[in-house]
């Protein structure tokens, strides 16, 4: 049994508080807050950014709209098909994934080892060398946005098969009957909270994945229409572009929520972010070849994709190209010298962004926790601006911190924080009623509460959400490299593809993943270890 | 469309999957794409991948589509849309399309590592790059660089040190700040100047009513051939007619923009609905689009003509960009073909 499914189980409690504000719906609050933003908005955009060409009132975005409806509806219209199209694809093969995984336990090592390259795949250097493939037309977006979504859905996917209760699996088995029944009976059933919170985060993703795609050539898409409205000066429209993806991202989390809760009304909804990595089976020739067996998979996989799509060699390189890329060819020090330079910068803006998120956000959780009104007024909008695609907020964030390393640093600890934030602060909210009755019969400060029950409860939706932020941190750094610094390894993928160098593009590619891959598990092995020493057993 | 092509087409149908979904994804896209009624006479399909997103700067290709120039030659031409996320040139490698719009710094370094490239038209007889600055404070030569903080797209650092070293300024006394596709930073005073293209950010600047200043790099040394017409060699091999008619599709078209710019503009804007473009706007690219496609050398001899000594710039820019290219990758000998009667195609 894992310590989510226990934890699930638990009825949320909140902590009681002193506030009058305490009484006010949580509703009302937001909107004061909501309301309070758009006035600032407005008044900020209207005195000290006023003409600058940056920030655009909110009364002028709306304006803006109605004047353009036609035209922004038929972009939005087109980037959201393109998105449902990948999230429809994506999500397919992650669940199909997830079955053959669950029903064939042998091989799930090597789907997970699969599934998580892919995740940790450079999107902006993926997409040209995917519409080589595709050729002109939608394929690319549609598949670039179906990528996006296939690892996060195929962890909860796999999850929710796993949470089939014990009990039930035993008697399907006492009938003798096989895996097959089990599967169909009790863990399609059990999986879908878990899956119904994948989906969730699938749905932006799928988003970000179709307007990256646009980038690649289309005749129109939010994606186009922003850079056009870059180069313009059309500040109103850049603005309507973001407040338009913003709903539709957000939409499509509560929504697909929703859906979850009318599917299962009887569990509260999971979050995939705190879903606790798998325990690695003991023994020095399972762990080699826990260790070997994936990185095989991922090879052969390299060259079935290769040969599958007959890439010309001027494009294809292979694993033993990129080797003597780095290591052989007389120019094979110079390729080191410029991928390891600008990595470096890139790991630097990026851990550093990494680590503010992730200790902001759970200094966040605790004063929402300790802070009940603050938390129902601020965390409906941090539950919204989580699901907002980094191409919209990276213009925003250039607005406030300019362009330079630390535009890296800023968006990628924005990309961490508030997934971080959620995840905790739901996690806090599951505290045992039993400790904190304890803590008060002792009549224990909130301080004591924070270091006794609420730090320790949250510390594995802690460790779970910093394992899937190393990914989605060089993901948000690479793109911020390209759009906002041109620093990094970012910067590099982009200079190469526009001069046509793919060797040095295949080789970012190549370490670029595998870093993600590498700091993925060192956070996994951490947990795993950190969750075994604080509760045996509980780690999956 | 080249055997090439056929063969890619073959094998995915072939395929399950993974392959089919791709497949599926272009089939759909390619019925919606919009198309002339059908003729009598089969066309020949042939994909042209342009250079960016839908813009007035292919507006010739818009009036030979909408005047039906491609179709006299017997073409069905799909005008495939660049973008920041694709290059043409990888497009023209893999047989997707049988001819893109590069530059000779791009293509010329595919062509330095090996992919079979030539060059067969040259759109624009002078390149297009320029820095832009406000009147108020202005670069009117690159020794005005020195000191100021130029905001440009990082891809252009070597095209920056080429200006510099071409007219003896000191790289290193210019500051260079990250911009992209954006004007903002030089109207908000973040930079002093842009690098960008003359048919770009200064337009809209001057859309904006801000006064600008443009420098372009063509008029101090930087001879780099922008708008370029490449094909493969196998193509050229195998498909030579193909590509003669698709350049005198082009011509034909061109020849009407230069003719009637603000029907390109027009013809442009009511096209592509969804870019939100600006029929302003668009006239006044279209207007400076002809002015720097056409010139002498195409008065004398034809569009997307263009000279030996041109070639020979190119070679020497290049070379100093790290690109090494020889004569071997132009072929003028299909236009001289397409001009042998004269200068203007009718």
């Amino acid at each position: 049994m894992s310590a989510t499914a226990d934890t699930a189980a638990t009825a949320p409690t909140r902590p009681a508080g002193g506030s009058r504000l305490d009484r006010v719906p949580p509703r009302v609050l937001s909107s004061a807050v909501g309301i309070g933003v758009l006035l600032l908005w407005e008044l900020l955009a209207r005195t000290v950014y006023a003409g600058s060409y940056r920030l655009s009132p909110p009364t002028a975005v709306v304006a803006e709209f109605f004047e353009f409806r036609g035209l922004y509806l038929r972009n939005l219209w087109h980037s959201t098909k393109t998105a449902a199209w990948g999230f429809l694809w994506g999500n397919l093969a992650a669940i199909a994934l997830a079955v053959t995984a669950t029903l064939v336990p042998w091989l799930r090592r090597s789907i997970g080892a699969v599934v998580l390259t892919v995740f940790c795949l450079p999107f902006i250097a993926v997409a040209p060398i995917l519409r080589l493939i595709t050729g002109p037309g939608n394929a690319t977006p549609i598949a670039l946005s179906a990528l996006a979504v296939v690892f996060t859905t195929y962890v909860a996917a796999l999850l929710g098969f796993d949470l089939a209760p014990g009990s039930a699996l035993d008697v399907i088995r006492s009938y003798g009957r096989g895996r097959l029944t089990a599967f169909r009976n009790v863990r399609v059933r059990a999986s879908v909270p878990a899956l119904f919170a994948g989906l969730q985060i699938a749905a932006p993703a799928a988003f970000l994945g179709a307007v990256v795609g646009e980038f690649t050539g289309a005749h129109r898409g939010l994606g186009i229409l922003t850079v056009r409205a870059l180069g313009a000066l059309q500040t109103d429209r850049i603005w309507v572009i973001a407040v338009l993806s913003t709903i539709v991202a957000t939409g499509g989390y509560l929504a697909i929520g929703a859906l979850g809760r009318f599917l299962c009304p009887w569990s509260p909804a999971l979050d995939v972010g705190a879903v606790p990595v798998a325990r690695t089976e003991p023994g020095l020739l399972n762990r080699l070849g826990g260790l070997l067996a994936p990185i095989a998979v991922v090879f052969v996989f390299w060259y079935a994709f290769l040969w599958g799509f007959g890439i010309e060699p001027f494009f294809a390189k292979t694993p033993f190209d990129v080797w003597a890329e780095m290591f052989s060819v007389p120019e094979a020090a110079e390729t080191r010298s410029i991928i390891f330079g600008a990595l470096g910068t890139t790991l630097w803006t990026t851990s550093l962004g990494y680590v503010v998120g992730l200790v902001g956000a759970l200094a966040t959780a605790l004063v929402f926790i300790l802070v009940p009104w603050l938390e129902r007024a601020l965390m409906p909008i941090a539950v919204a601006l989580r699901s907002i695609p980094i191409i919209v907020t990276t213009p925003v964030i250039i607005l406030f911190v300019g362009r330079g390393l630390l535009t890296t640093t800023a968006i990628v600890a924005v990309m961490s924080f508030f997934p971080t934030l959620v995840n905790c602060y739901t996690a806090m909210t599951r505290t045992p009623e039993g400790i904190l009755d304890v803590l008060k019969s002792y009549d224990a400060a909130s301080l004591a509460n924070v270091r006794n029950a609420y730090l320790p409860t949250s510390v594995p939706a802690l460790l779970a959400s910093a394992r899937i932020a190393v990914p989605t941190s060089l993901l948000g750094a690479t793109v911020a490299e390209w759009l906002a610094t041109g620093d990094g390894i970012g910067a590099v993928m982009v200079t190469a593809f526009t001069r046509n160098d793919f060797k040095i593009l295949w080789v970012s590619v190549a370490v670029l993943t595998i870093v993600a891959v590498i700091g993925y598990s060192l956070v996994a092995a951490f947990e795993l270890r950190t969750l075994e020493r604080m509760a045996p057993g509980t780690a999956r | 469309m080249t055997a090439n092509q056929f063969s890619r087409r073959t094998f995915l149908g072939g395929t399950a999957a993974g392959a089919g979904l791709l497949l599926g994804g272009s089939t759909l896209i390619s019925a919606c794409s919009s198309s002339d009624p059908v003729p009598a006479a089969p066309l020949t399909a042939a994909n042209f991948h342009l250079s960016w997103f839908d813009s007035v700067q292919f507006g010739g290709s818009y009036l030979a589509d909408a005047n039906g120039h491609y179709a006299a030659q017997g073409l069905d031409v799909t005008l495939v849309p660049g973008g920041p996320g694709v290059s043409p040139d990888t497009s023209v490698i893999a047989g997707q399309s049988i001819m893109g719009i590069s530059a000779a710094n791009f293509a010329g370094q595919a062509w330095a590592d090996g992919a079979p490239l030539k060059v067969v038209g040259v759109a624009m007889q002078r390149n297009p790059f320029v820095i832009a600055s406000l009147t108020s404070n202005p670069v009117n030569e690159p020794k005005d660089l020195e000191g100021r903080r130029l905001g440009m797209a990082f891809n252009n650092q070597l095209d920056l040190e080429l200006l510099s070293s071409l007219n003896g300024v000191d790289v290193n006394a210019i500051e260079v700040i990250q911009a992209d596709y954006d004007p903002a930073p030089l109207v908000n005073g973040e930079v002093d100047c842009l690098l960008c293209w003359l048919v770009d950010l200064p337009v809209a600047m001057t859309v904006a009513g801000i006064d600008n200043t443009t420098m372009l790099f063509a008029d101090f040394g930087y001879a780099v051939h922008s708008q370029t017409y490449i094909v493969t060699e196998e193509t050229l091999a195998n498909n030579r007619e193909t590509v003669k008619s698709l350049l005198r599709g082009e011509i034909l078209g061109w020849q009407d923009h230069k003719a009637d710019p603000d029907t390109a503009a027009q013809v442009t804007v009511d096209r592509f609905p969804d870019a939100g473009m600006d029929l302003e706007t668009e006239t006044i690219k279209a207007h400076e689009f002809t002015k720097l496609m056409f010139s002498d050398v195409t008065d004398a001899s034809g569009f997307l003509w263009w000279t030996d000594q041109s070639v020979a710039d190119n070679i020497r820019v290049l070379k100093a960009l790290g690109v090494n290219v020889t004569e071997d990758f132009w072929d003028r000998s299909l236009l001289a073909e397409i001009y042998a009667d004269g200068p203007v195609l009718s």
